[in-house]
């Protein structure tokens, strides 16, 4: 009894690749024969498999709504005909029902009558899938059967024959062409080399070239998305090589652990070069104060400030309060005090119309479908079963196109608004008036009580017509019924006096008058100013002028306080005024430095003999300190003073002293003074000895030199800067300079020249003339000469012909 | 010889030909030559100008240089002692005027080194500015030059092609008179006149042998 072997069952992976190999090599006609390679399948299910699943040019991507809808119609049109519908629908038969059966489902579910929480068509385990063709196929076992082995490696070797009949008879097909054509090549050769050319012509192939075309090609079909300008990156692996991990991208795991070793040498290898470092970052790491410096946040400017803010919240409380404080919600008032922390409800009108609610016909279709088949016998009578809109107009169904709301063809200004809708009949506008600014047409604004804006826009829309101006005599008519319910006017009025007088009055605006910060200012400062003034005044003379003054006091010009011969009362006094001089010479030293002083100060070598004299004079000063004086007093001395020089002067009979004398006299005073070295002191020319003054005449030719040497020294310094800073402007002088005298050379040059040439010009002006008259006697003198040879040759040929005459007569 | 030299060259350069021929520039030279070697100026030449006033810029300083390199002494040598302080001499050591003199003439040289870096100060503060306003004047003035040089080649130029108009415009006369010159010279007219001659002598002779003797 024949072993009875039931084919079928789920395609596999390799089940697949061998059947799409067998029709390549054998054709989409002899699947008996593919079927052959295939141990579990039969010429059928072989075929089901490649027209249901492998042939390319299934579309295998999501169902699309045009699809769905399409499937339903034609569903309903030509139920159960599936090998109809579905190369109308471009999907296969198999997918087309599923679909279907889907789409139905979901009906049914949407309709909530029967919730299943699973899919009821998902196979069960046991469960034997009835038409396996239209799955994917099933992954191979890493450890395929024997059986399975054997059938791949039987298929591989016939659909890769080579070693058959037929492979043998093209193998030596092709060999023959070759030769012939390596003849025909060598042939043409020669025969170029002969001189004689051959125009290759191509022999018409019949057939298809294998190498250029693919035949019957069948590109799969196009997804919803475009994948042509997708780029894929130029991977070409290579295969032999190829592991798992290459394919997976690293651990995360791992990754970070590399890393963390590679940290962990780095720091190693930092502790064994440059210990000190390393712990220092380390402790920077661990040390909390150090923050990471982060660059400030900077966010642009707010468009509305703070400020403005809360003006603008300032403003809406004021507004509000007004409201509040008219009790009665009269309606004038109403209409200028209108609320701003509530919109309106008429903001709801506001929205921007939505299209109208879609309805999803796709599932209206299935439910129809589904009302249609669970629809009982009609021989029952009764009612139809209810329908949902559905057409069975043409082969395609029905487009529902979705329309944009037009703003534009509604009743522009005259929308119905809340309490303003008595008069809101829709007027028919003839043409819509399209306004070209951002102003939205058909809404005016929410609060516009007072009718602003809407009757512009109207006045805008009828400008010319009829319209306009009966829109306009309606107004009127308006306004004159609502101002006829006013009372009449009555010209009573009462005058009130003020009754403070003005004086009064003008006092009160003085005190509440608030004066500039700026002249606040300017007083203040004229008022230091004058006090610094009045300061300086104060001040020594030497000091007012800015003299040159000592750096320290010479305190050896006082006398000893008790000497043994009692100072006489002038000498007293002399001894007074020292004492006041050294006090002056003590503040001026001590509250007005000289320039030399400061700089002394701040130098370093002089700084501390500089601060000692200081301090030494500032203590001196706080035991005897400087007697201030009032102005008056200073003015009252000064007088004094005055009156004393006057009457010395005219005592001892000075008169004025010419600054000449003057300057001689100090100029002998000053070559007496003399400057000991060796004694550090200064002392007169007279009482010193020869040697003294030779001395001291030394030091100062010394000193001069020295002085001489340092700006002798600042001087060049000074040269050389200056040499940096203007030899470019000094080259180019140079050089400017020297092209100015070529230029100067040239120009003059340049003049002779034209000079010349004008000379020569006049001479051959004068010479033209004159060539031109000798020639023109030349040439009357030649052509009188020629006048006479004419005369006389004529006269010869006169002659001759006389003789010649003559002779014919003998 | 004045009468040599009131002859004025009536050469017509840009009519003429034949001044690249070899050899006319040879004999253009010899001739420049003899010229130059024939001419003798007269002593007053120069008498349409004024006698020249050769004082005009002296000053005594310069009168006195003159002297001195007329007298053919060498220039004095530039005294440097302003430029060093130098003590009294040894002997001089204990004389006190000798001593006030140096140390006058340090104080008088100070002064001159003061002088100086106050000038080289202004300089440095007004210097650079100074120069730069200097230059410009200095670019200006080249500018100037430079267009007054282009003028006067302009002008050269137009002077020029002035002269080649008018001389290829009587260059064209000159031509033409030339040619009739040539032609009514090489007109053998009198050759003709001499031939006929000849024939009407022959013709006599033929007559007058049958008539008697020949008589002409």
């Amino acid at each position: 009894m024949p072993r009875i072997i039931i084919k079928g069952g789920v395609w596999r992976n390799t089940e697949d690749e061998i059947l799409k190999a067998a029709v390549m090599k054998y054709g989409k006609n002899q699947w008996s024969r593919i079927a052959s390679l295939l141990h579990r399948k039969s010429a059928k299910q072989c075929k089901a498999r490649w027209y249901e699943w492998l042939d390319p040019s299934i579309k295998k991507t999501e169902w699309s709504r045009e699809e769905d809808e399409k499937l339903l119609h034609l569903a309903k049109l030509m139920p159960t005909q599936w090998r109809t519908i579905a190369p109308l629908i471009g999907r296969t038969a198999a997918q087309c029902l599923e679909r279907y059966e889907f789409l139905l489902d979901q009906a049914q579910a949407k309709e909530g009558e029967k919730d299943e929480g699973e899919d009821p068509r998902k196979l069960r385990p046991g469960e034997i899938d009835p038409n396996p063709e239209t799955k994917p196929a099933r992954p191979d076992p890493i450890d395929m059967d024997e059986d399975e082995l054997e059938m791949l490696s039987e298929a591989r070797a016939r659909l890769a024959n080579t070693q058959g009949k037929k492979a043998k008879r093209k193998a030596r097909e092709k060999q023959l062409e070759e030769a012939r054509r390596l003849a025909a090549l060598q042939k043409r050769r020669e025969l170029r080399a002969a001189g004689i050319e051959i125009r290759k012509h191509r022999k018409k192939r019949r057939g298809v070239d294998y190498n250029a075309e693919i035949p019957f090609e069948k590109k799969p079909a196009q997804g919803f998305y475009d994948t042509g300008e997708e780029e894929l990156p130029d991977y070409q692996p290579d295969f032999k090589k190829l592991r798992q991990d290459h394919l997976d991208e690293k651990m995360r795991d791992d990754i970070e652990q590399q890393e963390r070793k590679k940290d962990k040498e780095k720091i190693k290898k930092r502790k064994e070069n440059d210990l000190p470092g390393a712990v220092m970052q380390i402790n920077k790491l661990n040390n909390p104060d150090s923050v990471k410096q982060r660059s400030k946040l900077v966010l642009p400017r707010p468009q509305i400030s703070d400020t403005e803010l809360e003006e603008i919240v300032k403003m809406g409380q004021a507004s509000e309060t007004a409201r509040l404080s008219v009790e009665d919600s009269h309606i004038a008032s109403n209409a200028l005090l209108s609320e701003y922390s509530v919109t309106p409800a008429a903001a709801h009108a506001l929205r921007t119309p939505r299209t109208p609610a879609e309805q999803d016909t796709v599932l209206q279709e299935a439910q129809n479908i589904l009302a249609l088949s669970n629809v009982d016998t009609p021989l029952k009578g009764g009612m139809n079963t209810p329908l949902k809109e559905s057409n069975f107009e043409g082969v395609t169904p029905k487009h529902q196109a979705i329309q944009t709301p037009n703003m534009m063809l509604t009743t522009p200004y005259r929308t119905p608004q809340g309490a303003a809708g008595e008069g809101a009949t829709p007027r028919m506008a003839g043409t819509p008036h399209r306004s070209g600014g951002g102003v939205t047409p058909g809404r005016a604004s929410v609060r516009d009580k007072l009718n602003i804006n809407p009757e512009e826009a109207l006045m805008e829309e009828y400008e010319n017509g009829y319209g306009a101006k009966q829109q306009q005599e309606e107004m009127k008519a308006q306004l004159k019924a609502g101002l006829a319910s006013l009372p009449a006017p009555s010209n009573d009025f009462e005058i009130v006096l003020p009754e403070t007088d003005d004086g009064g009055a003008e006092e009160v605006t003085d005190e509440r008058f608030i004066e500039d910060a700026a002249d606040i200012d300017a007083r203040k400062m004229a008022m230091k100013e004058a006090e610094a003034l009045r300061e300086r005044k104060r001040q020594s003379q030497a000091v007012q002028r800015n003299m040159p003054r000592p750096s320290d006091v010479n305190v050896t010009v006082l006398r000893p306080a008790n000497i043994d011969p009692p100072l006489t009362g002038l000498q007293k006094a002399e001894e007074l005024i020292k004492r006041e001089m050294v006090t002056m010479i003590r503040n001026d030293v001590v509250n007005h430095p000289t320039a030399l002083q400061i700089e002394n100060l701040t130098q370093k070598k002089t700084k501390n003999a500089m601060q000692a004299v200081l301090a030494s004079n500032r203590a001196a000063l706080e035991s005897e300190p400087l007697e201030v004086f009032t102005e008056k007093e200073i003015a009252n001395a000064r007088q004094l003073l005055g009156g004393e020089i006057e009457f010395v002067k005219s005592k001892m009979a000075h008169g004025d002293l010419p600054i000449e004398s003057y300057t001689k006299v100090w100029e002998e005073c000053f070559a007496q003074v003399l400057f000991l070295p060796t004694q550090q002191r200064y002392t007169r020319a007279a009482l010193a000895s020869k040697k003294d003054r030779l001395e001291s005449l030394e030091k100062r030719l010394e000193l001069n030199r020295t002085h001489m040497t340092e700006d002798a020294k600042r001087a060049a310094k000074i040269e050389k800067k200056l040499k940096v800073l203007l030899g470019g402007y000094q080259s180019r002088g140079v050089g400017l300079t020297k092209q100015i005298n070529d230029l100067y050379e040239q120009v003059e040059q340049a003049h002779t020249e034209k000079e010349t040439f004008r000379s020569l010009r006049e001479h051959e002006l004068r010479a033209i003339p004159k060539r031109l008259e000798s020639l023109r006697e030349d040439v009357s003198r030649q052509t009188d000469r020629e006048h006479q040879l004419q005369s006389r040759y004529s006269n010869l040929l006169y002659e001759r012909d006389a003789l010649y005459s003559q002779i014919p007569q003998q | 010889m004045a009468a040599v030299h009131e002859v004025a060259p009536d050469a017509l350069p840009y009519f003429d030909q034949g001044y690249d021929d070899p050899g006319v520039r040879e004999m253009v030279n010899q001739l420049v030559e003899e010229e130059t070697r024939r001419y003798r100026p007269t002593k007053n030449y120069l008498d349409f100008l004024p006698t020249p006033d050769y004082d005009a810029f002296e000053t005594p300083i310069l009168r006195k240089e003159f002297e001195r390199i007329s007298k053919r002494q060498p220039m004095d040598l530039l005294s440097m002692k302003r430029y060093e302080l130098p003590q009294p001499t040894a002997n001089q050591k204990h004389d006190i005027t000798s001593w006030t003199e140096a140390v006058d003439n340090s104080m008088a040289q100070l002064e001159h080194q003061a002088e100086r870096i106050e000038n080289l100060e202004l300089l440095s503060q007004y210097g650079s500015a100074a120069w730069k306003v200097h230059n410009e004047t200095l670019t200006r003035i080249l500018a100037q030059q430079q267009k007054k040089l282009m003028d006067i080649k302009k002008e050269i130029q137009e002077i020029n092609w002035k002269r080649k108009t008018e001389q290829t415009k009587a260059g064209g006369e000159l031509q033409h008179l030339e040619q009739r010159l040539v032609f009514l010279i090489f007109w053998p007219l009198a050759v003709i006149c001499s031939r006929s001659i000849v024939s009407i002598c022959q013709l006599h002779c033929t007559i007058h042998l049958v008539d008697g003797p020949f008589t002409c």
